[in-house]
């Protein structure tokens, strides 16, 4: 009796952690492609700008989930937007997720004493950006992309990262934390 | 993390995020001084790059006679249009169009890429275009 009891408390613990992370990549996509639709290069000039609005899933994910969630849903939506839009697309995705995702794991642990969730999601638009930038670089055989265009995505995601920080906000603050996923 | 939902993120704020965007603009300041396409050259010309290798390059005569010319790269096609010294990506079909949107290139280390293609254009020399008049009125 117990152990079925256990099992069923199992079973119904996973479901729950499926339907999160279910939840949580469809919003990061659902960020992802409303992005696309926003043509902030029209406001700033710097071609394939982007707000990085899916940054406030990751940052809720390593905030009040485990940082196993925010790599789960970093590469569900890489994988799905490289599905929708071809390998470079997945290979910026990653590239700039994995380095945007690891600055900011690291930096979380400093959360509240050293920095503040602000400070965590500049660093990851630009981590982001350095990370977009490399791939970039690499695939285009050009060094150049360094000196011409990182510097002005770093200028802008000082911006963007500051309004992705401000929009995660009061989703970190105001959600409970769940200790048992 | 508790507290009034009026409270501000300002407030919030620590030393280290502060040391984050000084480390940012000083990342971005060093890049942009380091810019080759800068250094005085006088010679302009542009090039049109693909996976490393030049497919064309325009001298800084052609590029004021102005011109027109199309390709295909990894799939894709572009048309690249230059005159008065400038050169731009007027067309492509690939998805991103990050090539089309960054516009004219100008002058020196002005580059414009597009990473579906595998395709660079850019410009070295230092000099900036236009540097003829449209139009000489007497």
């Amino acid at each position: 009796m117990t152990g079925k009891a256990t099992t069923a408390i199992e079973q119904r613990e996973r479901l729950r952690r499926l339907a999160i992370n279910a939840v949580l990549i469809a919003l990061a996509l659902a960020l992802s492609i409303l992005e696309r639709w926003i043509p902030l290069d029209l406001l700033v000039p710097i071609p394939g700008i982007k707000l990085g609005l899916a940054n406030v899933v990751t940052l809720y994910a390593l905030m009040r989930l485990r940082p196993l969630n925010a790599w789960i849903i970093l590469v569900a939506r890489s994988l799905f937007m490289g599905a929708v839009s071809g390998l470079t697309t997945f290979l910026f995705s990653l590239a700039g997720g994995v380095l945007a995702l690891l600055t900011m794991w690291l930096l979380c642990r400093l959360e509240g004493r050293v920095v503040s969730l602000i400070g965590i999601s500049i660093a990851g638009a630009a981590l982001h950006n350095i990370g977009q930038v490399t791939v970039a670089s690499l695939l285009l055989s050009e060094p150049l992309l360094f000196s011409t265009y990182l510097p002005l995505l770093l200028l802008t995601g000082l911006l963007t990262g500051l309004l992705t920080g401000v929009a995660a906000w009061p989703v970190i603050r105001n959600l409970p934390v769940r200790p048992a996923l | 993390m508790t507290g009034s939902k009026r409270e501000s993120w300002r407030r919030w704020l620590k030393w280290g995020d502060f040391v984050i965007v000084a480390l940012v603009v000083l990342l971005a300041v060093a890049l942009l001084l380091i810019m080759p396409g800068r250094l005085g050259d006088s010679r302009v010309e542009a090039c049109l790059m693909c996976d490393g290798k030049i497919l064309r390059r325009w001298t800084e005569e052609e590029l004021r006679a102005g011109g027109e010319t199309t390709i295909e790269t990894h799939g894709y096609h572009y048309t690249i249009v230059w005159e008065r010294g400038r050169i731009r990506f007027a067309e492509a079909d690939c998805p991103d169009q990050v090539c089309v949107r960054t516009g004219w290139l100008k002058s020196g280390g002005n580059l414009a890429a597009c990473v579906p293609g595998h395709l660079v254009l850019k410009i070295s020399g230092a000099t900036s275009a236009p540097a003829e008049p449209d139009v000489i009125v007497r």
